[in-house]
């Protein structure tokens, strides 16, 4: 069940916060994080009670493989290391088998010829996110850094329902912690947690799914044929831009708000990232703690910045390649990665000119960070063109007709202007406005894995008042109200 | 916080009840307010599915808008023990729909008759589908655990910012003499509906209103086939529907449901007029025409064998070259009207009444229902059916050039490709 669904919002969080509340209130707290397990594994099994008979064997066969490792990590490495190897690579076999099976037969059939068939393979929801997790679990492990080992602790810290489908993609040190030490959950926390929570489904139905209204139909257009002149693909661009970071940072909140009513604090996953004003500040803005896991797990392990500045930028590249691929099996999303790779690259380069010439890596005038900040938004644009469409050759249609090449077109057409000021407006708010970190204080888990970039004092702090009650009561009843659609049917003939 | 949320939640739903702008509880009526509700116009599914709650028919026609606008409920064949009888026909229908609204219709009350209406592209193996403002949760089925329905389908209809738009404009439209073409017991009242100012059998005349659909019809046909083109699995990787997801299979699930539940069911193929077979003819779809109807044929003999103490379900084809269905169209120029058809696609309720007569096996001294209207389709009828439908049309031909090669030149002059017209179109004429 998704967050933004009824069966979610108005049964399953009312039971599951009831019940566990319930067993804290009466001194129960291993069976409160128990029951959290549990019902997080019906939260899952809610898709399709099939994909229990993934999630909990892997559970258990990545709990015994640390059991084994974690003895032997530090004094014995050696006897340490296979395990960890075969815990890499039966996560990875899964991931690879059920995410991209179908990408590489079809590939393989296309440029080989030949005529292979694989049924087609379904792919388990959030399956690439609790991989990540389990996989930095087991180097953790590994590198002697998880001290006590709690099957109940662990199973939860995999499943936990909030972050359990698409994030933020949790490191164990962070949450397992709190499991432990459990202790009644104050009512400022569920204040603050319902406030995260619907802010979050405000930006998801409210502002995502009419960004979506815009974007949608002329994407498909192009992926079906279309040709629009460069202002209607500029509407359509622009609105998945504003689309996708309401989207994916909307359901980010959930999950934080979501956490919260439990006292689990979850690490903060967006930060105002259309104001980056560099690529480099846009990946730390950007889902976070997927930067920091390709960072520490990916990057680094493959050398990262230590063995040169060639080495470093084709490891960048290579990091940001497979973590485009992880996003899809598709060849839009290796491009939409090797892009951002480039542009890494490129923003590197560009900071080691500027040392070399005496000024500082970054520029500190407002004209400077606003042409970066320009400059930023615009290559992340040109990015998500290859991230929406059906394929690349549709991309390229797009991208061209943004360039002009179909003409410029007139702004009179009420499409193109009904989707660039409802792009602009959307993204204005994505600017200017507070994020919900600014606007609510939250600052994540404490002792935070990874820091998040300094936040400008708000001018507007939310607080546990009447005020703010009423006020975030109004958007979340609106958005409630957004979630049920009574289509029409325009539709007469037969 | 969270009360606020219910407090407004709560308000906005007291609005969207009193205003009742899809008309499904009718608690307040007041002109000016919200007596007048166009919202309904184009949510019919949803004021369909809350109509048989408040009516509660023991007798239901369900079919597309061709029996939606054809058939009365208060026809006089009618098995009186199935009154109310509620036309629960609506536009688009797919056999899918249809199944579900008949489970819904049950389940609010156990049903004793049912006319349903089918045309040939229902009995198909495409994969079954539904229209895009079908709800199933609006839809209650009988057994089976499910959310109450004044969760799942009264609140969520209640409580959406949709409804509160529609409330609005419902309040606002209230000085619109537009009349009502959405009868109480179902029907869509064609006299009211294609007679509104502005419309276009209004605007162009029976004649030039009868060619438009036409040439509609042509990109719908099309449409459809390459449809079925669609499902052919491109490559061996890709499976064709199941069997029992298919359009084909609702129908038989409708014979089945009826039959374990003595519910009188009784089908027909609805009486189209003669151009769109001719158009079938002339895309090259004949056969599956021809192949329809014995899937359906099929159907009922398999059924027919699996009860053998019960009398078989009738099947009544009307849709053939029959003195009703080969009405001459009114000459170009002229503004004179059809007896039996408002387009090709949608007949009068005189012929609705013929199609009731021969299913109730009812016949009035005043509407004798001519022989060549409607033949009973069994295994021992189909061929010879379907070969003297061949010789009738190789008749019509003959005596009906101009007709003919109207509808040849809108099929060569449309183009096939998947972008040409077809549902583009069926916005057009509301």
């Amino acid at each position: 069940m998704l967050f933004n669904s009824y069966a979610f919002i108005l049964g399953f969080m009312p039971v599951t916060l009831l019940l566990f509340h319930g067993l804290l209130a009466a001194g129960l707290a291993r069976s409160s994080i128990a029951l959290l397990a549990l019902l997080s594994l019906g939260f899952y099994g809610w898709w399709n009670p099939i994909y229990l008979l993934l999630i909990v064997p892997l559970i258990v066969a990545n709990f015994a493989l640390a059991a084994c490792i974690v003895p032997r990590a530090g004094r014995r490495p050696r006897a340490a290391k296979p395990l960890l190897i075969l815990g890499i690579v039966l996560n990875l076999a899964t991931l690879g088998y059920f995410k991209y099976a179908n990408f590489f037969v079809d590939n393989l059939n296309a440029v080989s010829g030949l005529d292979l068939v694989l049924g087609k393979v379904v792919l388990p929801i959030g399956i690439s996110f609790f991989t990540f997790q389990k996989i930095a679990f087991l180097v953790d492990a590994y590198r002697g850094k998880v001290d006590r080992l709690n099957f109940i602790d662990y199973a939860l810290f995999v499943t936990f329902f909030p972050q359990l489908i698409a994030g933020p993609i949790v490191h164990h040190s962070e949450v397992i912690r709190q499991f432990r030490e459990r202790a009644a959950v104050s009512m400022p926390t569920i204040a603050l947690g319902v406030t995260i929570f619907a802010i979050g489904l405000a930006k998801k139905v409210i502002l995502a799914d009419t960004a979506a209204l815009y974007a949608s139909p002329r994407f498909d257009a192009v992926a079906a044929g279309a040709r629009p002149d460069a202002l209607a693909a500029w509407g359509a661009a622009l609105a998945y831009t504003a689309q996708l970071y309401f989207d994916f940072s909307g359901y980010s909140d959930m999950a934080i708000g979501a956490g919260l009513l439990f006292g689990i604090r979850l690490p903060v996953n967006f930060a105002s990232p259309y104001k980056a004003d560099s690529i480099i500040d846009f990946w730390r803005r950007w889902h976070i703690t997927l930067s920091r896991f390709l960072r520490d797990y990916l990057y680094v392990p493959l050398g990262g910045n230590r063995k040169g500045p060639a080495r470093r930028y084709v490891n960048l590249s290579i990091t940001m390649v497979l973590g485009g691929f992880w996003h899809g099996a598709g060849w839009t999303f290796v491009i939409w990665g090797a892009l951002h790779g480039f542009y890494l690259v490129v923003n590197h380069l560009w900071r080691a000119l500027r040392g070399r010439s005496g000024h500082g890596p970054e520029s500190f005038t407002a004209l400077g960070r606003g042409l970066g900040q320009a400059i930023t938004f615009v290559a992340v644009v040109i990015a998500w063109v290859f991230f929406r469409s059906e394929d690349v050759g549709s991309a390229v249609q797009m991208l061209l007709a943004m360039a002009g090449s179909n003409g410029v077109g007139r702004l009179e057409s009420v499409e193109s202007a009904g989707a660039l000021a409802v792009s602009t407006l959307l993204l204005a708010i994505a600017w200017f406005a507070p994020n919900t970190q600014e606007l609510t204080g939250y600052e994540g888990p404490e002792g935070a894995y990874a820091t998040t970039p300094a936040c400008r004092p708000p001018t507007l702090r939310w607080q546990p008042s009447a005020g703010w009650a009423v006020a975030v009561g109004c958007l979340f009843g609106i958005a409630l109200m957004l979630m049920s659609k009574v289509s029409e049917f325009i539709y007469f003939q037969f | 916080m969270v009360f606020t949320a219910v407090l407004l939640i709560a308000a906005i739903a007291s609005l969207n009840l009193v205003v009742d702008p899809f008309g499904m509880y009718r608690l307040v009526d007041l002109a000016g307010l919200n007596s007048h509700k166009p919202a309904i116009d184009h949510r019919v599914r949803l004021t369909k599915a809350y109509d048989v709650r408040r009516i509660r028919p023991q007798g239901i026609i369900l079919g597309t808008s061709r029996s939606h606008l054809g058939l009365r409920p208060s026809h006089d064949g009618w098995d009186p023990a199935a009154k109310p009888v509620y036309n629960l026909a609506f536009d688009g229908a797919t056999t899918k729909e249809m199944y579900q609204y008949l489970l819904h219709a049950h389940a609010v009350r156990p049903l004793r008759q049912v006319v349903l209406g089918l045309d040939t592209y229902h009995a198909t193996r495409a994969p079954a589908a539904a229209r895009p403002d079908f709800d199933p949760h609006l839809l209650d089925s009988p057994g089976g655990w499910v959310l109450p329905s004044l969760i799942r389908a009264d609140l969520k209809v209640l409580a959406s910012l949709d409804t509160l738009r529609a409330s609005v404009t419902t309040v606002r439209s209230q000085r619109d003499s537009e009349p009502q073409w959405f009868a109480p017991d179902g029907q869509r009242r064609g006299e009211v509906f294609f007679r509104r100012a502005g419309e276009q059998f209004e605007e162009l005349g029976p004649r030039g209103y009868f060619e438009e659909i036409d040439r509609l019809e042509v990109g719908f046909k099309r449409e459809g086939q390459l449809a079925a083109g669609a499902r052919l699995p491109a490559r061996a990787a890709q499976p064709e529907t199941a069997a029992s997801e298919t359009s084909l299979d609702y129908i038989r699930r409708i014979i089945a449901f009826c039959r374990a539940q003595r519910v009188d069911l009784r089908i027909f193929i609805a009486p189209e007029h003669v151009h769109q077979l001719e158009i079938t003819a002339a895309i090259g779809e004949w056969t599956t025409l021809e192949n329809a109807k014995r899937a359906l044929v099929e159907l009922l003999a398999e059924d027919a064998a699996q009860h053998p103490e019960a009398p078989p379900i009738p099947l009544w084809d009307f849709s053939g070259y029959s003195s009703i269905t080969t009405e001459a169209l009114p000459e170009p120029g002229s503004r004179a009207e059809m007896r039996f058809y408002w387009d090709s696609s949608h007949f009068k309720d005189v012929v609705g009444d013929l199609v009731l007569d021969r299913l109730f096996g009812l016949s009035h001294p005043g509407r004798p229902v001519p022989a060549d209207f409607g033949v009973q389709l069994t295994a021992a009828t189909i061929e010879p059916a379907l070969a003297r439908l061949r010789a009738a049309q190789l008749a019509y031909r003959r005596s009906n050039p101009q007709d003919v090669a109207w509808i040849r030149s809108l099929v060569d002059g449309s183009p096939s490709d998947p972008r040409g017209p077809g549902v583009v179109a069926v916005s057009q004429p509301r």
